[in-house]
């Protein structure tokens, strides 16, 4: 962990401390179940018929990786020069609605006016039947729903727009009653997605639509629909907010970059960069990866948080290498036309390095971009671990990829991919973080005693270890089947589910220079946790990271 | 007494569910309201949501197999939900902590994150919980919960030690 995470932990903790939970809630709940009634019938309800239930739908930008600004970037040849093959390369002007432009309900405008829709629909009236969904009450994606179709070309006046998950992506909160920031583009009428050339694996809704601002960029509009009244199957759905969605900056920040979050702004597709740009960059950064020089000039800055390509030159043991190849995961991927591969290095001795880079472009310059996959470098098969600085560079560990990257917390791979492992400096007494505010333990030995009381928790007595080579204590424990810890460092092992096992390493921290006067840690602290099935596999995997702490006090 | 049935496993009464939420209710009723006011900033609003969502777990339990996940699934969920009606309703009430200067300016800087990226710095600092099981309570990738982790905090980065 670094001062940041330090101060984020300790402040939000101080925060949560202002929370007031009130003593008579469990009264209030107690009330409202009896609002359920108590036939068997009311217990036994399906789901789907459970009227009260709300069904909440939030969009989410599709994730989508773009490039970040790459100021030392050596490119290889600009990807914008690239022309549209199209035969309608002009672009459309249409009479539209200024982005920012919104508005609230429709077509009801009043609480009374859904009321009446409701009734009329009861009783059967097909001007208003329509408002009545199933589908969406059933959580069926919304796109093909009456309500956006009726509201974009009766209200918005499009006469073509698309919609789907390859820009509007969404996830469902709790099942009921809400759609939010359903995400529909404006087509031009006539016309095909004049990048369809460039983009052949994008979804038919996209390629069978042409932007109408111009060739590269969509009218958008963001769309909330609502069961204000009646909720389930059989009440009406009412549009309750809409937006014209504003234009993409001109020039995104690095970081405004790593997610382009379509809910927010328009929709706008670039030209890709061409598959051999693409892989002229690769073979020029693997070739000078396998020179032993000059590979950085490839990579695309990164923010300072962001991982490091390990392995730049040598295997683990130092072995340059001599060969290299590359596969194609994806790519190029609408609309930003961003390309994944898989690089793998082959080294005399016979180890391979494989590692995943996105290919990129920002401005009509290639480059390469790491640590934006699912999957990190891995050396013949397994995880490669990196060197971490932590806690204000008081302490370095060697460990897989940290999630995220630079926090001090590892997940370990595990057969239940349950298993991880903390680094902490200072953490409260109190695991589960219930206490308010939790206090801090002095050192090495009040720590542990005080995790050894917590109630539910079978803890061993400490036994000395060596920790960075200073004596420390090492405790194991087992949670009890109520160690429902919900918040808090433990990080909890889940409600329910006995069998967790931690051991928990703890060392008082060395005396650190009169430099870092502002921060004085007292205890460091590495955690081990994993299913009790799984713990001494994790242990296992987590025994390097723990042997290659090491304190820096300078 | 009312019988519950239970879909492929014993039957409950209505007496053991209540019970069961009792349970659950002492254990986990006041860590979910702390977790909700650190979200959405409002005590009321905190109790509101963690009241509906031990009603909704009471509900659904014949078919919950972990009553504490979904729990804290479900509170984060209205959370959310929250976060995004509040954005069309600017007015509604928000609680002003009484905190050290250092908390209060998080406070301010945590409320011009983006909402996901609020809810997974939140969940990840307060809440202690990793990317993958924040990506199974907001239902988003593991991926993108650490990209909105990356962005919050160097957006925080940014803003408390500029």
């Amino acid at each position: 962990m670094s001062h940041l995470t330090d101060r984020l932990e300790r402040d939000l903790r101080e925060i949560a401390a202002g929370a007031d939970p009130s003593p008579s809630a469990w009264n209030a709940i107690v009330a409202r179940l009896g609002d359920d009634g108590d036939s068997d019938d009311a217990l036994v309800l399906p789901l789907a018929s459970d009227e009260s239930k709300r069904r909440v739908w939030i969009a989410v930008a599709a994730a989508v990786l773009v490039v970040i600004a790459a100021s030392a970037v050596v490119a290889s040849r600009a990807a914008d020069d690239r022309s549209i093959p199209t035969d309608n390369p002009e672009p459309v002007t249409v009479p539209a609605l200024p982005p920012g432009t919104s508005g609230g309900w429709w077509p009801q405008s009043t609480s009374s006016e859904v009321q009446d829709a409701q009734n009329r629909a009861d009783a059967g009236d097909p001007a208003y039947l329509w408002q009545v969904d199933a589908g969406l009450a059933a959580d069926e994606p919304p796109w093909s729903a009456e309500i956006f179709a009726r509201f974009i070309k009766e209200k918005l006046g499009w006469e073509e727009s698309a919609a789907g998950a390859s820009f509007a992506g969404y996830v469902s909160g709790d099942p009921g009653g809400e759609y939010d920031g359903v995400v529909f583009v404006r087509c031009a009428p006539g016309r095909t997605n004049p990048l369809n050339p460039l983009y052949v694996d994008a979804p038919a809704e996209i390629r069978g639509c042409a932007p109408t601002i111009d060739d590269f960029t969509y009218e958008t509009v963001s769309i909330n629909v609502s069961q204000p009244g009646r909720g389930g199957p059989s009440g009406v759905w009412v549009v309750d907010r809409w937006e014209i969605l504003p234009s993409r900056p001109d020039s995104l920040g690095p970081l405004g970059l790593v997610l382009t979050d379509f809910s927010q702004r328009q929709v706008q597709q670039a030209v890709p960069p061409s598959g051999d740009d693409v892989a002229d960059v690769l073979d020029a950064f693997l070739r000078a990866r396998v020179d032993g020089q000059g590979a950085e000039a490839y990579l695309l800055a990164a923010p300072p948080d962001f991982e490091t390509v390990p392995l730049l030159y040598a295997t683990t043991d130092g072995a340059p290498y001599e060969r290299f190849e590359i596969e194609r995961l994806q790519g190029p991927v609408w609309p930003n036309g961003w390309f994944e591969y898989e690089v793998r290095l082959f080294a005399e001795s016979g180890t391979v390095v494989e590692q995943p880079f996105h290919v990129v472009s920002q401005n009509g310059q290639l480059g390469l971009l790491y640590g934006y996959s699912e999957h990190s470098t891995t050396e013949n098969g397994a995880l490669v671990a990196v060197p971490h600085s932590e806690l204000g560079g008081t302490v370095t560990f060697t460990a897989p990829p940290l999630v995220p990257r630079g926090d001090g917390v590892v997940e370990m791979p595990t057969a239940t991919g349950d298993g991880r492992v903390l680094v902490m400096a200072d953490p409260p007494a109190d695991p589960c973080g219930t206490s308010s505010p939790p206090a801090d333990a002095a050192d090495a030995e009040t720590l542990a005693r005080s995790i050894a009381a917590v109630p539910h928790f079978e803890a061993t007595e400490p036994v000395p270890v060596l920790v960075a080579g200073r004596n420390g204590l090492q405790i194991d424990v087992t949670f009890g089947e109520q160690s429902l810890c919900t918040t808090g460092w433990i990080r909890n092992p889940p409600a329910g589910d006995p069998g967790w096992r931690m051991r928990l390493y703890l060392v008082d921290y060395p005396e650190l220079s009169a430099s870092d006067s502002a921060w004085r840690p007292q205890v460091l602290a590495m955690a081990v946790i994993a299913p009790a099935t799984d713990f001494e596999n994790v242990l296992e995997h987590a025994k390097p990271i723990v042997e290659s702490v090491e304190f820096h006090t300078g | 007494m009312a019988t519950v049935g239970v879909r492929g496993g014993p039957r409950l009464t209505t007496d053991d569910r209540v019970a069961q939420l009792d349970a659950l209710y002492r254990a986990e009723y006041a860590g979910m309201v702390r977790l909700a006011y650190t979200l959405v900033a409002s005590n009321a609003e905190a109790e509101e949501i963690v009241q509906d969502s031990l009603i909704e777990v009471y509900r659904r339990w014949p078919e919950i197999r972990k009553p504490g996940a979904y729990l804290r699934s479900a509170v984060v969920s209205r959370c959310r939900s929250a976060l995004q009606r509040r954005k069309m309703r600017p007015s509604d009430p928000v609680d002003e902590p009484c905190v050290s200067d250092s908390a209060g300016e998080l406070w301010d800087v945590l409320s011009r994150l983006s909402d996901d990226q609020r809810l997974a710095v939140v969940l990840r600092y307060y809440g202690g919980y990793g990317a993958s099981d924040i990506a199974a309570m907001l239902e988003m990738p593991a991926a993108t919960v650490r990209s909105h982790l990356r962005r919050g905090l160097a957006a925080l980065k940014r803003e408390l030690e500029a």
